[in-house]
């Protein structure tokens, strides 16, 4: 049955009070409980790649907003944007367009682990919610999209398609008290300077901040600065 | 108000400061000092108290937080963590919210409320550091203490978005806190573009380890000691910062 019938047919029972036996009553479940699920995959899910669609990511952000507030506990954002994509689809034909982002979504998928919430965002563009992780958990996991991305053939192996992505990655501390809206908002202009220094690059944050910001808690910078110098002071 | 003291690294003396600062505040605030190393408590053991309900009571079977509270002996109250309690290493959101709730209720029969957190930048940690209003790191005049110092309030200001430091030196002579301060501060300057405050330095005291091994405050074993004026001054300090 069509979605339609079984809407005619539930009006019906409604209705009009026709009944229907035990059988017929746990067929029709069976079928609403179908398309209920169909209905739900469809609202959630993006049709072409299988990750999550933007309105369910809107909605998740949300929440992770709410989380980070009540529990104190930061989590980041990254959104990440095919270079150049539009050539391929002028090159090589929408088709080949649509396997690209179905084989980015999977690279992905393998990068991340299985709490982080990927989604396509736009056309070419995708975003990774990363609970409870601060912004040196967030960058070391764009890195390894980056690089993952860079290495990938997403053609065959006698056509070879090599592609680069740039990355904006942004963390929610929960004192920011920002709306969904502006955290987005934020971390999509990062996006925009990643494009803007030259594409295939990762930005975070503000330049002061990056000043500081190297893969272990400290810089090897940081730490002589604050090392060398009060040492000095010692008669 | 609730204020943490918090160092990044262990031994740097500062459970027996907080009790001392409690002390010196006492005669003129209402003061509680919540054991905040949950799971393995320091504070009952340095005011000898020896309590029978404790943090685990309250966050494992769910008895009201007040009835954890006890009497330390010198004018303020004491909420005493509990003693190798695995459990209460990791606290799980639930926990985590009955404690924030039991502490912001208890909060307001208080003037000040500190918290002697945990050695470390481990989650709960940096969640007290996030529930105060006033974070106090505590640092030592050695490299190891001033880099774990400066990695704190880095994840705190980065990831959490703090911005307000006050900054204590121990077991440091009033010169050598200076020097280690402004070295500290020029370096959370310029790569954090920071600007904190300092209290002040407490020099290294064998009267106050003795203090510690008796198990009584300096304040009250040896009031006229060095490191018993340097620890008044720095709460007269504490005082003029916040009130």
């Amino acid at each position: 049955m069509d979605i339609d019938q079984l809407l005619a047919l539930v009006d019906q029972l409604v209705e009009e009070g026709k009944t229907l036996d035990k059988e017929e009553l746990i067929k029709l479940l069976k079928e609403l409980r179908q398309a209920c699920v169909h209905f739900k995959e469809q609202a959630t899910v993006d049709f072409l790649t299988g990750l999550y669609n933007r309105r369910f990511f809107e909605k998740q952000l949300e929440t992770a907003i709410e989380r980070a507030k009540r529990e104190k506990v930061p989590f980041s954002l990254i959104i990440l944007d095919l270079d150049f994509f539009k050539r391929i689809n002028d090159q090589y034909g929408h088709v080949t367009g649509d396997q690209v982002l179905q084989q980015l979504a999977r690279l992905i998928k393998k990068n991340i682990r299985k709490i982080d919430i990927a989604a396509r965002y736009g056309g070419e563009e995708f975003a990774v919610i990363l609970p409870s992780t601060g912004l040196e958990g967030a960058v070391s996991a764009a890195r390894r999209l980056k690089r993952s991305i860079e290495n990938h053939n997403f053609g065959l192996p006698t056509k070879p398609i090599k592609l680069t992505a740039s990355f904006g990655v942004g963390t929610y501390s929960p004192f920011a008290n920002w709306s969904a809206t502006e955290f987005l908002d934020h971390v999509d202009h990062l996006l925009y300077l990643a494009k803007k220094r030259g594409r295939n690059c990762i930005v975070h944050e503000d330049i002061a901040i990056q000043k500081s910001l190297d893969l272990e808690g400290l810089s090897s910078e940081e730490k002589r600065a604050l090392l060398n110098g009060v040492w000095d002071h010692d008669d | 108000m609730m204020i943490s003291i918090t160092s990044g690294k262990g031994g740097v003396g500062k459970t027996s400061l907080v009790v001392n600062l409690c002390l010196a505040l006492a005669p003129e605030y209402r003061i509680l000092l919540v054991d905040a190393d949950l799971g393995l408590a320091n504070v009952d053991i340095m005011l000898s108290l020896a309590p029978r309900v404790t943090l685990r009571h309250i966050l494992l079977e769910g008895l009201p937080m007040s009835k954890a509270v006890v009497y330390s002996g010198y004018g303020f109250d004491v909420l005493p963590a509990a003693s190798g309690v695995a459990e209460l290493v990791q606290p799980d959101s639930d926990m985590k919210e009955i404690l924030e709730l039991g502490l912001k209720s208890l909060a307001e029969k208080y003037d000040l409320v500190f918290f002697d957190t945990g050695a470390g930048i481990g989650h709960v940690v940096l969640w007290f550091n996030c529930l105060a209003e006033h974070i106090v790191v505590v640092f030592t005049p050695e490299p190891t203490s001033l880099t774990d110092a400066y990695a704190l309030i880095k994840v705190l200001y980065r990831d959490y978005g703090r911005q307000n430091f006050l900054l204590l030196a121990n077991q440091a002579t009033e010169k050598e806190g200076e020097q280690y301060f402004s070295h500290l501060e020029r370096v959370l300057q310029h790569y954090l573009g920071l600007s904190p405050h300092y209290l002040g330095a407490i020099p290294r005291d064998q009267k106050l380890e003795k203090s510690i091994r008796q198990q009584k405050p300096l304040l009250v074993s040896d009031p006229e000691s060095k490191a018993a004026q340097a620890l008044n001054q720095i709460a007269r300090r504490l005082k003029r910062l916040l009130f």
